[in-house]
């Protein structure tokens, strides 16, 4: 039960950490929201009602949707961008898709090897492209949710100003959406920038995403 | 940990059922995302 406990330490660590935080987060924005409510002269909700209300589940999914969409691009464009010296990076030279021999598919696949890496049919162009295809079906699921929660309470506070419900269509086209969208993209796209850089030239010793702390500044795609 | 032979890769052992319980960890993630993004869904969908 150790051993396993210990073999799954990072994902068990991260999906704990993750669960508190989203009861954390359910927690004060129900108290943030009835505040409000109760500011406005009208009743506050229940915490069951609140977990499954449009502000909490926008406020989730705008979260999701930006984290899905930096793991999807992050993903997709080392295939072909590098960052000289940076672990973020390939080697220069490995730009590109890899070959079939360094992909170990089809008949370079090993004995153990996954069984759709070993056919060269549909089946491998999916299994080749799946941790894109997940995180990117993650991305606009939630990124559809985050529209259509955002909208109904666009809608509510437009009619509380005596003013015309919109369609989603015209929703996904307002400021409102895009400001809540690209607010979080924006960060993310500053992190992932900030660590490809700064990987060049700081470390964390013992860390896979760190070079070993001797590792000269231009050496590209070693981890510690 | 449940010791067992795992089917699909025929390891015996602690090891598989270190396999089916990964697996388990696997599953349990994708049911919070898939779920996660039905629910909020039909919240928005359906004005709750």
């Amino acid at each position: 039960m150790r051993r396993w406990l210990f073999e799954q330490s990072l994902t068990l660590f991260f999906l704990a950490i993750f669960l508190l935080a989203l009861v954390g987060q359910s927690v004060v924005g129900l108290l943030a929201y009835n505040d409000e409510q109760r500011a406005h002269g009208e009743h506050g909700l229940s915490y069951g009602r609140y977990l499954v209300s449009t502000d909490f589940g926008g406020n989730v999914m705008e979260n999701w949707q930006s984290e899905f969409l930096q793991f999807t691009l992050i993903v997709l464009a080392t295939v072909w961008l590098v960052q000289r010296g940076s672990t973020e990076s390939k080697p220069l030279q490995d730009a590109g898709p890899e070959s079939d021999k360094d992909a170990r598919v089809g008949e370079h696949a090993p004995r153990d090897a996954p069984r759709w890496a070993k056919v060269m049919d549909w089946r491998l162009r999916v299994y080749e492209n799946s941790l894109v295809l997940a995180m990117l079906g993650v991305f606009l699921g939630s990124w559809l949710a985050q529209s259509l929660t955002n909208w109904r309470m666009f809608n509510d506070e437009q009619t509380q100003h005596g003013e015309a419900a919109v369609s989603w269509l015209t929703y996904v086209g307002n400021p409102d959406f895009w400001n809540r969208t690209l607010q979080n993209w924006q960060s993310e796209f500053l992190a992932v920038a900030t660590m490809t850089a700064f990987a060049i030239y700081l470390r964390q010793r013992g860390s896979p995403e760190s070079k070993p702390v001797g590792a000269p500044h231009d050496e590209t795609g070693s981890t510690g | 940990m449940t010791a067992g032979v795992s089917l699909k890769t025929g390891v015996t052992g602690p090891q598989a059922g270190n396999t089916a319980v990964v697996r388990a960890v696997f599953a349990v993630m994708w049911l919070i995302i898939v779920s996660g993004i039905v629910l909020y869904s039909v919240v928005g969908a359906a004005n709750l």
